[in-house]
């Protein structure tokens, strides 16, 4: 059953809500830890899909489910963020991380510290033949590290990051949901993603976070 | 020429392929040449493919059951 089949489904079937559910809780989680932060957030996507269960009859199809769903979170947590009388300041945006990968270029712009030839299936658990990133992703300890270099960002600049990159969100939606302009929420990503990239390099050249 | 720092600026539009069409020819034309910068990109889109993959956070089936018995509550309310 496609999402849109769901929709119409859940409005007399809990079951087909569930699946709605499973499906889209993660992202919306991320939506509503973007905007009020990691302690309210759980309470927020509560809210939101009892909010989208009582709206479902007037989904119309518009927009995709996940846009739909992701909006109403958005509402829901910016709604909560007012009520809370907190803001999130745009400087705490931009310090988001710094652009340290810039160091790695010399002053006539060529690599004075070049990347290394990565080697994805060195590390794979069983085959070592197949080199993608879901066999860099069978070694556990790289799994581990992983996970480490994510929660060493900054809190906005993860999910941006993760909105972009674990759930596809476009940038424009990134920047409704942030309330920020794409030149801020492309550059919070390019640095993001920058900082993953030496710290994956790192466990490439040492096998250690 | 474009340069390997001007490259890397224009590198998470490149790999969403949504460059305008003459800086897509300056990318192209320099990556023919430096092989320091066709690592760089492989590595990166590999650094997005890694993220992308790493579903580390399994969903709690007790956050959806909480939200299921909302659901269920304010349902037999409207009845």
């Amino acid at each position: 059953m496609d999402d849109k089949q769901l929709v119409a489904a859940a409005i007399k079937d809990h079951k087909a809500f569930k699946i709605l559910v499973e499906r889209y809780y993660s992202v919306m989680l991320v939506v509503a830890r973007s905007i009020i932060g990691t302690s309210l957030a759980e309470e927020v996507v509560q809210e939101a899909w009892l909010s989208a269960y009582k709206n479902l009859a007037k989904f119309e199809g518009r927009s995709s489910v996940k846009t739909w769903l992701i909006s109403i979170a958005s509402n829901e947590a910016k709604t909560r963020l007012r009520k809370e009388s907190r803001t999130i300041s745009m400087s705490d945006l931009s310090q988001g991380d710094d652009d340290s990968f810039l160091d790695r270029f010399a002053q006539d712009g060529h690599w004075s510290k070049p990347p290394s030839n990565w080697q994805t299936s060195n590390y794979s658990a069983g085959n070592c033949n197949n080199d993608t990133p879901e066999a860099l992703l069978n070694n556990e300890q790289f799994k581990i590290c992983l996970n480490k270099f994510m929660a060493n960002l900054s809190e906005q600049a993860r999910n941006a990051l993760s909105l972009k990159d674990m759930h596809g969100i476009s940038l424009d939606e990134i920047c409704n949901i942030l309330d920020v302009s794409a030149s801020n929420v492309r550059v919070l990503i390019h640095r993001a993603r920058h900082k993953v990239f030496e710290n994956i390099e790192k466990f490439q050249e040492t096998g250690q976070c | 020429m474009l340069s390997c720092k001007a490259l890397s600026m224009l590198s998470d539009d490149y790999l969403e392929n949504v460059l305008p069409f003459k800086k897509k020819a300056s990318v192209l034309l320099h990556l023919a040449m430096c092989k320091n910068c066709r690592n760089y990109l492989k590595n990166l889109q590999t650094t997005v493919d890694l993220i992308g993959n790493n579903k580390t956070m399994p969903l709690e089936s007790q956050k959806v059951d909480e939200i299921m018995r909302r659901i269920e509550s304010e349902s037999s309310t409207r009845k």
